[in-house]
């Protein structure tokens, strides 16, 4: 019997051809990104910032920039926190070593620049705007439970 | 054998092996090593725009809408972000949406350079040559961290620490790599800067 075998193939073509397309019209709709995502516009908490610099040593490329200033209450406080995102891996190192959960990644991809200098990202500056946390490595974000890690108004940090 | 591999570790291949090619590739790339050693400026859109007239004008509308509307990339992908560049130019995120799916073999056909992985030195000389080879109006895309100022590998003696050194930049997208939709941004963005172009003043 001869013509079975092209006639299965194209069993499968018109089966394909009748199947709905399933490009995404990106600008209009967007792929449903994971509450965990690893993405751009860290969000960082300047009241839970120690000035510690864990984040910084964790760093496997080096890009984040600290400077602290020690206040009368013998607390630190950040007068700088740069992120390079141009060089960045995003690979969540210094999410994962934050001992005060001050840092957490971005849910944002959106982040293409004219220039070199606009892809450093400077939250000591933007202490207002809107943040967008991620819950990567802090599940407990997402699912709405209260962690384990100290709050700044439970730390003493009058010594 | 054994002995064979350990003298390369100790003394490097023998002289018997260095043809005299590869003495004069490893002098021209040294030689790109010390040319390129500032980057080319950034150059933001609306960058020294003149004050064109009616006539400038009305052509720079229709120049600018058919150039953003046809933006064709040169075949080339370097390291793993060409990956992502391929998911953004096939089905799913479709490319052929924004008139860019049109990836040219050849770098006379086409408009954008979209620097998509790690640039070795080595590389570099040819990604050089393939830019100056583009005609214009031309643009240059640094797709990820490696291209945008080296990534991981900046302290590499291999590796160019951004690919401005080389050739000046468009746009840059930050990631590791980049997800299809950042790229596509990106050349949304591109698409933007060609929109405010003038016939006015001159490319880079």
């Amino acid at each position: 019997m001869y013509g079975t075998g092209i006639l299965k193939a194209l069993a499968v073509t018109f089966k394909n051809a009748l199947r709905p397309p399933f490009t995404v019209q990106y600008p209009d709709e967007k792929v449903a990104i994971s509450l965990r995502f690893r993405g751009y516009n860290f969000a960082w908490y300047r009241e839970k910032c120690t000035v510690c610099c864990t984040c910084a040593k964790a760093c496997p490329v080096g890009i984040i920039y600290i400077v602290g200033r020690l206040q009368p209450n013998n607390a630190y406080y950040a007068e700088r926190f740069e992120i390079d995102t141009g060089r960045c891996l995003f690979c969540g190192l210094c999410v994962e070593s934050c001992p005060f959960e001050a840092i957490y990644m971005g849910r944002e991809f959106e982040q293409a620049k004219y220039a070199r200098r606009e892809e450093f990202i400077d939250w000591a500056k933007k202490d207002g705007d809107p943040r967008v946390p991620s819950s990567w490595f802090r599940p407990c974000e997402e699912a709405g439970v209260e962690t384990h890690y100290l709050q700044p108004e439970q730390r003493k940090v009058n010594l | 054998m054994v002995e064979v591999y350990q003298h390369y570790l100790r003394a490097g291949p023998p002289a018997a092996l260095l043809t005299e090619s590869d003495r004069d590739e490893g002098q021209r790339i040294n030689e790109l090593i010390m040319r390129c050693r500032t980057p080319y400026p950034d150059q933001p859109p609306g960058f020294d725009r003149g004050t064109p007239g009616i006539v400038v004008t009305t052509a720079d509308t229709m120049l600018n809408w058919a150039r953003r509307n046809s933006v064709w990339p040169v075949l080339l992908g370097l390291a793993c972000c060409a990956f992502e560049m391929i998911a953004a130019a096939a089905s799913r995120f479709d490319l052929a949406r924004f008139g860019m799916e049109v990836f040219r073999g050849s770098p006379r056909q086409a408009d954008l350079l979209i620097v998509s992985g790690t640039v070795t030195w080595k590389m570099g000389e040819a990604l050089r040559r393939i830019y100056d080879q583009m005609a214009e109006p031309k643009w240059v895309m640094a797709m990820g961290s490696c291209a945008t100022c080296g990534g991981p590998f900046t302290n590499a003696y291999n590796v160019v620490n951004g690919v401005n050194l080389l050739m000046p930049v468009d746009i840059y997208v930050p990631g590791c790599p980049p997800r299809p939709d950042a790229l596509i941004y990106g050349l949304m963005q591109l698409q933007k800067k060609i929109e405010q172009e003038s016939l006015a003043r001159k490319r880079k």
